[in-house]
């Protein structure tokens, strides 16, 4: 199935990228969908989005189709799904 | 509630008119503080429109000398003042715009060890701050008083706000509970992006003080310039938070 990600803030530093499709497993969850993208983009996406266990960091707002996703991963993707990663960010 | 002089009348003209706001939005905005913390790229805007705006007392806390890299978004500086302290140029700048406002300069930055003194100044708080540890100060402590936070920032072409209402909305330990890792102090921004989040921010404070329209409540608002795209997203109380959640 192919599922678009948007990428916002320190996030789109870190791939490069406004937006991609990634093609996933059928029924690939949300733990699935960000691991295919760390593996795509590296140490500093990795970093940034998940933890030392690959859990998604706290610090990240991920929505799909744009309702936030339960932090654990377990969220269910399907094919036209729009998974949006959003970092915090601060004044100054 | 706070009259208005036949002169304020006049100044506040174009906005009394706006319906719904009044000269009775207008007398709610003398007779309100609001503390702004910090006043650069994004602060900076924001207070000159509450100042513009006629909020009664204007708290500003910003410590620090000016820099040549502040000059492209920190709008109350001055290119002759770098190398000087940025609070008193702040402080001078809003009192020439609007002097009927009364504006109190802090040369100090919201930590733990101020904030409950700095938030009990105010009637809101707008968290302009670029390090997480201040901005979690200001939320704990909102909390604690049970004040409203108005939240911006911004990162690149891209922005985003929110407004917490204590006891009814989730607060920033709810919705970031934790620094993102590597957050640098210094980060890529046009002043353009930041003057837009400040804006949206002040009309935020100014509804919230005069009790028009519907503020971002459990909303983030989040804009990326590149595309100008516009999005509001829900955002949900934890309850687990360690700041405003029930074990809180």
């Amino acid at each position: 199935m192919k599922v678009t990600f948007k990428y916002f803030a320190q996030v789109r530093q870190a791939t490069g990228a406004d937006s991609e499709q990634l093609v996933l497993d059928d029924g690939a969850d949300m733990a699935a969908a960000l691991s295919a993208a760390a593996d795509r983009h590296g140490e500093a996406f990795k970093k940034l989005v998940l933890d030392e266990f690959g859990v998604v960091r706290p610090s990240m707002l991920v929505l799909v189709n744009g309702v936030p996703a339960p932090r654990g991963g377990q969220r269910r993707l399907a094919d036209g799904d729009e998974v949006t990663l959003l970092s915090a960010v601060s004044g100054g | 509630m706070a009259k208005l002089t036949p002169e304020e009348r006049a100044v506040y003209e174009w906005q009394i008119w706006v319906p719904g706001f009044g000269e009775a939005g207008q007398e709610k905005l003398k007779g309100a503080s609001a503390l702004v913390s910090r006043c650069g790229g994004l602060g900076g805007p924001l207070a000159q429109s509450l100042a513009a705006a006629g909020v009664g007392r204007l708290v500003i806390a910003h410590d620090g000398d000016l820099k040549p890299s502040d000059l492209n978004r920190q709008i109350l500086q001055t290119a002759d003042w770098v190398g000087k302290p940025r609070i008193d140029s702040i402080v001078r700048r809003l009192r020439e715009l609007n002097p009927r406002v009364e504006v109190e300069g802090v040369a100090e930055n919201v930590s733990e060890e101020n904030s409950e003194r700095l938030v009990g100044k105010a009637d809101i708080v707008f968290d302009c701050a670029p390090l997480f540890a201040e901005r979690f100060a200001m939320n704990r402590e909102c909390i604690r008083q049970g004040k409203p936070l108005v939240e911006a920032a911004m990162f690149s072409l891209e922005g985003q706000v929110t407004t917490i209402i204590p006891g009814k909305t989730p607060c920033l330990a709810c919705l970031y509970p934790e620094t993102p890792p590597e957050w640098k102090r210094e980060f890529p921004v046009i002043g353009a992006v930041s003057a837009l989040a400040a804006q949206i921010a002040a009309m935020e404070g100014i509804k919230l003080l005069a009790g028009i329209g519907k503020p971002l409540a459990g909303e983030l608002l989040y804009y990326d310039t590149a595309s100008m795209t516009f999005q509001k997203i829900p955002i949900a109380r934890r309850p687990d938070c360690p700041v405003c959640g029930k074990s809180a």
